[in-house]
């Protein structure tokens, strides 16, 4: 807060808003390991006592910004299918979505939320209650995209004799795990788009009727 | 050097291998928000200060113990001569093969060793020493695999217009990937199964152009 700037009363809802956007920023910036009370409370101009009133500790901070995390990236997830839902069908556009995906996860941005997903998961392997909080988002990410799959598979565009789940916890699950490994190759030129050209077999395999 | 070579002994890669097996035990029991480094000395039965001697913060040695762990677990399948990523050598080997390769990634050791990647990878963004320690151990994993897909091109089992290193680093991305988004069908034993289907088809995609299924 700058000295002599008047800030308007702030509600309990949005003293909550601004800790967590604020602690969002910080993750994004430097990693959970950079999220310190103090700093939060700097950054969203509330006192370090109003954290703790509203979260209990660090680790009920950064369970609620993971979570709130979690449940922005499904938002998100879930308006990109449903645009690629609502279009009409044409086989050879929807085939090729697979490859288009697999474009868009290796930018930056997509990256780094996908990493953030990573460790997110990783985390509430060992913490209960936190795994409790993420678990439905990530679940309704899967079967939303598990709904496309089976009418694209009523479609023609998504082979039907293998189940709907496993083919969209394995084009997800590749999604994620090739922002872990690409990177190790950073220094072979054009690595992302012979991945691409690799990604290019599996999609293709999973696409269409039967063979 | 964090992997000893000499054949004399080393009394600090032994604290330091101590140190980081009480880690991964105490990370695996309670997570890693409950990781005291006092409590690691205490289960190591070292003073906080050896501990401190030898990794520079809390965060540190829980990503040491990261790297050590996925280090070990890829050693451990080269040595085997498995390949890393089992999963690849399913095909050859049979369906018992496969459903021992997805068990274990789905619910086995496969699974938290490749969340602990997953999870290295994403601190590494923000931690220049965890990548440079990370990567030797990653790099080392997906080149082994790419020698494994290089080999299996020559037999004509992979087609020979993909880069074996692209080929690796898809596999690779597939096997840490369902084992984090397969937690979400954890409640559901069919989806095992679902998933054994539909996993031939990941090798089948790289067959060669016009080779039977």
């Amino acid at each position: 807060m700058h000295p002599g700037v008047e800030t308007p009363p702030r509600d309990a809802d949005q003293t909550r808003r601004a800790i967590i956007d604020a602690t969002q920023r910080i993750i994004s910036e430097t990693g959970t390991t950079g999220v310190r009370v103090a700093r939060v409370a700097r950054a969203a101009g509330v006192t370090t006592g109003a954290i703790y009133g509203q979260f209990g500790s660090r680790e009920g901070l950064l369970a609620a910004a993971q979570t709130e995390f979690m449940r922005d990236l499904m938002h998100r997830t879930s308006a990109t299918v449903a645009a690629f839902a609502d279009r009409p069908v044409n086989t050879t556009y929807h085939r090729q979505a697979w490859n288009a995906a697999m474009r868009a996860a290796l930018t930056p941005e997509v990256r780094a939320r996908l990493l953030r997903w990573a460790s997110v998961a990783a985390e509430s392997q060992h913490q209960e209650s936190l795994a409790r909080d993420v678990v439905p988002f990530e679940r309704e990410m899967v079967e939303n995209l598990v709904a496309v799959f089976v009418q694209g598979q009523a479609d023609g565009w998504v082979r039907a004799d293998v189940d709907a789940r496993a083919l969209a916890v394995i084009s997800l699950g590749a999604v994620m795990g090739l922002n872990v490994t690409t990177p190790v190759f950073d220094d072979i030129t054009d690595f992302d788009e012979r991945v691409l050209k690799a990604w290019s077999f599996i999609a293709a395999s999973f696409g269409g009727p039967a063979k | 050097m964090p992997y000893g070579t000499s054949l004399l002994p080393d009394p600090e890669a032994d604290t330091r291998t101590r140190i980081l097996d009480a880690t991964l035990r105490l990370l695996s029991e309670s997570g890693e928000a409950a990781l005291r480094v006092s409590t690691v000395a205490e289960r190591a039965g070292l003073s906080t200060g050896a501990i401190y001697g030898l990794f520079a913060s809390r965060e540190s040695l829980i990503a040491s113990a990261y790297v050590e762990r996925i280090h070990n677990w890829t050693v451990e399948a080269t040595t085997r001569g498995a390949s890393p990523a089992a999963v690849e050598d399913t095909h050859t080997n049979g369906d018992a093969a496969l459903r021992a390769a997805v068990a274990d990634l789905t619910t086995g050791e496969g699974r938290e060793v490749r969340l602990a990647w997953a999870d290295a990878a994403a601190r590494a963004q923000f931690d220049p020493l965890l990548r440079t320690a990370l990567r030797p151990t990653e790099r080392a994993y997906l080149e082994y695999t790419a020698t494994e897909v290089r080999k299996m091109q020559e037999a004509g089992l992979i087609r020979a217009d993909v880069d074996p290193r692209a080929v690796a680093a898809v596999r690779s991305a597939i096997g840490i990937g369902v084992a984090l988004v397969s937690r979400v069908y954890d409640d559901d034993p069919t989806f095992f199964e679902e998933l054994i289907t539909a996993w031939p088809l990941i090798f089948a995609a790289f067959a060669p152009p016009g080779s039977p299924e």
